[in-house]
């Protein structure tokens, strides 16, 4: 079984608009998702539903082999959420203080959370910032205190929900570096994106969400002629019949 | 940076546990009510000593509390009219009389010393230390979930720079809508809060969202505070203080 | 990671929707002491519209509970009573009394606008919670300054009571638009 499983999920919001209509979707521990989607195409919807943030009007989601929505404490514990947002979702008065927040949720004892916060900063970089405070960071920092933020909860898989809106160039590389360095140490990650270009050299496969659909699901490279289509940019690169490169690179 | 924020140092009063300097500040404010002049006089040369030593010089707190002083000037200048007995100074139809200055004096001294003492908590500790000790003094109170009072705490403070942030930017979109001229007030204020509103509270959502995906729970670890034998000296100092005051 | 722990006990989503809202309302209401808005000759200072909204937008039991928060951080010396003044000696400076009526009159604001959903009952619970801000805040201000009555109310009340009128009718109309938003699911 799959490490996250969607079948048939839909969900229809309280003013009637269908936010998903039945997606089916399994996503390998250890892979690297790319899902892409013109704006409202119902990417933030999907991510939430990883969570329990939202729950199914129909269909079901099951992280790890239980239903999310039987349980959805433990769905947060499997997979950590990076919103669209880096400003909303620091809690903390400081960096160190933010990262801190998940671990004392779950009852660590002191000692348990400083480790934990050390290591989940030094992964992401941020371990000379932990005592300034986080609306000070630069764009790429927020993110990447973001990132520490749902490390320090020690995840298997981390959601990205436009990880690069509102980056400049730096900005991106740094948050794309994280994403890789995770990947490459086990984690599982599910990254939603317009700008297939900027991730698609390292994702193992690409998901296109298309008014609430999964309308396309392959490797990057092959799906890559379709995007258009769907009202996603096409990397510069595959337009001009050359392979497509690491942004990292 | 003004006497109101936090100083990182090493001082006297940076070292002493936050529960033992808001129960000193508590204890400096009945003090300022109720004791006799020498007992403030003595206060007041702690405090100012204190401060000094945590890097709050009196240059400093006469600029930051100028508002204050100013209102303690008023104070001052009404008692000072309005007093019983022979006029020193006849200012008009006013006279200043020898009782309405003691008042005057007597009455600003009381406040000055609870303003000092309040400065010295925050100019010597992290806020988060003063929520960590809000959390443990609120423990024994029923009916008060003190991890959340706590909670509530940190994130007043932390939304303080993003609203003061989203005010200046609706008044600049308004410049720039030319809502600043509008005759009427009404309309002005609504067309104000409104957006300011609704941006912050969309924000609010947001936060509550990322909190509950960060497992956010009532059994989270509080923090860890640690009172020495300093803070149990200056405790009992503190209780003196209160008998004398009240005697 | 395997080290053990114990299931969170995760507080329920409106729950913590509610605690950060009325952490919301009480940095505005911090914020509303500097925030001026010119009109006519004299700008008026918006933080007793907040305080207000605090009452019709979060009701009686959590719009006291974010007056009684942006209070006890001010009393606690937190960095919400800048701007001139900090910690304790706000409370017992000649204004210290308004501040301190802020608290019943936000509950008495609440339990009156959630009796009927109505502009009227909204505006009734306004009028008669600043007559408590104003009762509380002129009594100490008598109290320090030892004016006569007349006095006290032609330097504690009189000069602000049109802005006052204002912001009454101003915040009726902008509970009207927040509600929607606040309400929950
Ligand atoms: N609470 C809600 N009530 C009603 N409709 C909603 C709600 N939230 C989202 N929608 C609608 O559901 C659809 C999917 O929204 P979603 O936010 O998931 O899109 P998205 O792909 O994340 O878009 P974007 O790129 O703009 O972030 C949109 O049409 C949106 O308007
Ligand atoms: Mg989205």
């Amino acid at each position: 079984m799959s490490f996250i499983e969607i079948r048939s999920l839909s969900h229809r919001f309280a003013d009637g608009t269908i936010g998903l209509d039945r997606i089916d979707l399994g996503v390998e521990s250890g892979e690297f998702v790319v899902v892409a989607g013109e704006n409202g195409s119902g990417k933030t919807t999907l991510l939430r539903h990883l969570n329990g943030l939202l729950l199914p009007t129909d269909g079901e989601v099951i992280v790890d082999g239980r239903s999310v929505a039987a349980d959805p404490v433990r769905a947060r514990l499997k997979i950590g959420m990076v919103f669209q947002d880096a400003d909303s979702q620091i809690v903390g008065q400081t960096v160190a203080e933010d990262a801190a927040f998940g671990p004392e949720n779950l009852g660590f004892d002191r000692q348990q959370i400083d480790r934990r916060v050390r290591s989940a900063l030094e992964a992401v970089g941020l371990a000379h910032a932990a005592d300034q405070a986080p609306h000070l960071l630069s764009g790429g920092e927020k993110r990447r205190l973001a990132i520490a933020g749902v490390l320090a909860m020690g995840p298997e898989g981390i959601a990205f929900d436009e990880p690069f809106s509102n980056l400049d160039y730096a900005g991106v590389r740094q948050v794309l570096a994280q994403m890789v360095a995770l990947h490459r140490s086990g984690h599982t990650l599910v990254v939603t994106t317009h700008e297939v270009e900027k991730v698609a050299a390292h994702a193992d496969r690409l998901v296109i969400l298309h008014r609430g659909a999964a309308v396309l699901s392959g490797p990057p490279a092959v799906l890559f002629p379709d995007l258009e289509r769907y009202g996603i940019r096409q990397p510069c690169a595959f337009k001009l019949g050359k392979e497509v490169g690491s942004w990292l690179a | 940076m003004s006497a109101f924020e936090y100083r990182p140092g090493g001082s006297f009063l940076h070292g002493l546990d936050p529960r033992t300097k808001l129960a000193a500040a508590a204890v400096f404010a009945l003090v300022g009510l109720a004791a006799s002049l020498p007992v403030l006089a003595v206060s007041g040369i702690l405090i100012v000593w204190a401060l000094w030593r945590a890097g709050v010089g009196p240059r400093q707190w006469v600029r930051d509390l100028r508002i204050f002083w100013m209102m303690l000037l008023f104070l001052f200048a009404v008692r000072a009219v309005t007093g019983s007995g022979p006029a020193l100074v006849q200012v008009g139809s006013l006279g200043v009389t020898a009782q309405g200055l003691a008042d005057g004096g007597m009455i600003c001294l009381r406040l000055s010393i609870v303003a000092l003492a309040g400065i010295g908590v925050s100019a010597a500790t992290r806020p988060s230390e003063i929520e960590a000790a809000v959390q443990a003094l609120l423990r024994p109170v029923p009916f008060v979930p003190e991890k959340r009072v706590a909670t509530i705490l940190g994130l007043v403070v932390r939304f303080l720079p993003e609203v003061l942030r989203e005010v200046r930017l609706t008044k600049e979109a308004q410049m720039a809508r030319c809502i600043e001229q509008r005759k009427n007030p009404i309309a002005r204020l609504y067309l104000f809060a409104v957006p300011l509103l609704r941006r912050i509270f969309v924000r609010a959502d947001r936060l509550a969202m990322a909190m509950e995906a960060r497992c956010y729970s009532d059994n989270r670890t509080g923090p860890v505070l640690s009172a020495g034998l300093t803070d149990t000296l200056c405790l009992l100092a503190l209780g003196l203080l209160v008998m004398l005051s009240l005697l | 990671m395997n080290e053990d722990i114990s299931r969170p006990e995760v507080i329920d989503r409106t729950q913590v929707r509610m605690m950060v809202y009325t952490a919301l309302m009480a940095a505005l209401t911090a914020a509303g002491a500097w925030i001026a808005i010119p009109i006519g000759p004299v700008p008026i200072v918006l933080q007793n519209m907040f305080i207000l909204l605090a009452g019709l937008v979060l009701g009686s039991r959590w719009g006291t509970a974010s007056v009684a928060v942006y209070l006890l951080a001010g009393a606690c010396g937190l960095p919400v009573f800048a701007g001139g003044m900090g910690g304790i000696g706000r409370f017992v400076g000649p204004t210290g009394g308004y501040l301190v009526g802020y608290l019943p009159a936000v509950f008495l604001l609440g339990r009156v606008s959630e009796k009927r959903p109505t502009v009227l009952f909204d505006v009734i619970g306004m009028i008669l919670a600043t007559a408590v801000i104003y009762g509380v805040g002129t009594a100490w201000l008598h109290a320090l300054t030892g004016l006569s009555w007349p006095k006290t109310l032609a330097v504690g009340m009189i000069p602000f009571l049109p802005g006052d009128a204002v912001k009454i009718v101003a915040a009726a109309g902008i509970a009207r638009a927040l509600r929607p938003i606040v309400k929950m699911e």
